[in-house]
């Protein structure tokens, strides 16, 4: 049985280099993706996603992600 | 210690506030607004990476930002709960003095989620930890609103750290349960796993979950970590 002092082999003890570069899921992030739920549901989470999302509002956030891109360039 | 967020969170924050109130009108009877969530995940772990100093082209992402929600505020400008007028920036900084270290922690279990769903390049975005998140800002949304009464401040954030432990927790069980069969078929010592099988390190940490969550924080961390390091080695 681990004592839970143990030095973390694998992990994410990297707080002082946290960089959004390197995050596939920041990178590559864009409206067109799908939102999925998972098997951990039954939370209470009423809310249902919003698939159904406005022209004006789409093109903003494509926007938003351009801008994202620039600054991650 | 981490570099602390970028000045412009201050902007992330009053956008974060006109969504809180346009979310509280829209999320039950026009759908929650996911999209927009994950805008907020980008747009923050994007603040927090001290990497990115280019003020000019950040100030154009914020803007791009402000834009989506008062885009959103059109469609639902119904509910003005909370006043976004800013204000909140020594506190913001308290704040994250606090939670940052539990905000990396959650940015970066997601990350860990999405490569392993997202091996063909798609880019499968997770409601139910978004979810998370989303409760989560809304409690540092909540502690900003009533900076000077410690009484709803401090419990508020000790609650978003608690939605972002939890968000981080269910991102590592995702992908257990993803790789479920190697936990239960593969009976090879694993060296990474204090030469334990995958089943037997997932046995032991069971127990240790049952025993120390919710205890201190310290000990949600090394749950954290413990669950990591069994998803890191079951993809690796």
């Amino acid at each position: 049985m681990e004592t839970g002092q143990e030095t973390i082999e694998v992990g994410i003890n990297r707080l002082d280099d946290f960089d959004a570069r390197n995050m596939k899921s920041i990178k590559n992030a864009k409206l067109s993706g799908d939102v999925v739920r998972l098997s951990r549901t039954g939370k209470g989470n009423a809310a249902e996603n919003r698939d159904e999302i406005p022209t004006k509002q789409r093109k903003a956030i494509n926007e938003f992600y351009k801008s994202l891109q620039d600054v991650l360039a | 210690m981490p570099t602390p967020p970028h000045p412009l969170i201050h902007r992330f924050f009053n956008a974060y506030c006109k969504f809180f109130n346009s979310d509280l009108e829209s999320a039950i009877i026009a759908k929650r607004n996911f999209a927009i969530i994950n805008v907020f995940r980008v747009a923050l772990a994007t603040l927090l990476s001290g990497s990115i100093k280019n003020n000019n082209k950040l100030l154009n992402t914020i803007n791009a930002l402000e834009n989506v929600i008062d885009i959103e505020r059109e469609l639902y400008s119904e509910i003005n709960i909370y006043k976004c007028i800013g204000g909140y920036r020594n506190t913001i900084k308290e704040i994250f003095d606090e939670i940052d270290k539990c905000v990396v922690h959650f940015l970066d279990a997601y990350e860990f989620l999405y490569e392993v769903y997202n091996e063909d390049e798609e880019d499968r975005k997770f409601q139910d930890i978004l979810v998370e998140f989303n409760n989560a800002l809304s409690h540092i949304m909540t502690a900003l609103q009533n900076q000077e009464d410690d009484t709803i401040k401090i419990p508020n954030i000790s609650k978003a750290k608690t939605h972002l432990y939890r968000g981080s927790l269910d991102s590592y069980k995702e992908v257990i349960i993803k790789n479920k069969s190697i936990v239960m078929a593969n009976t090879q010592k694993i060296t990474r796993l204090g030469n334990k099988t995958f089943k037997e390190y997932y046995i032991d940490l069971r127990k240790y979950e049952a025993s120390h969550i919710g205890r201190t924080e310290k000990q949600n961390e090394e749950i954290i970590n413990r669950y990591r390091k069994l998803a890191w080695s079951l993809v690796n």
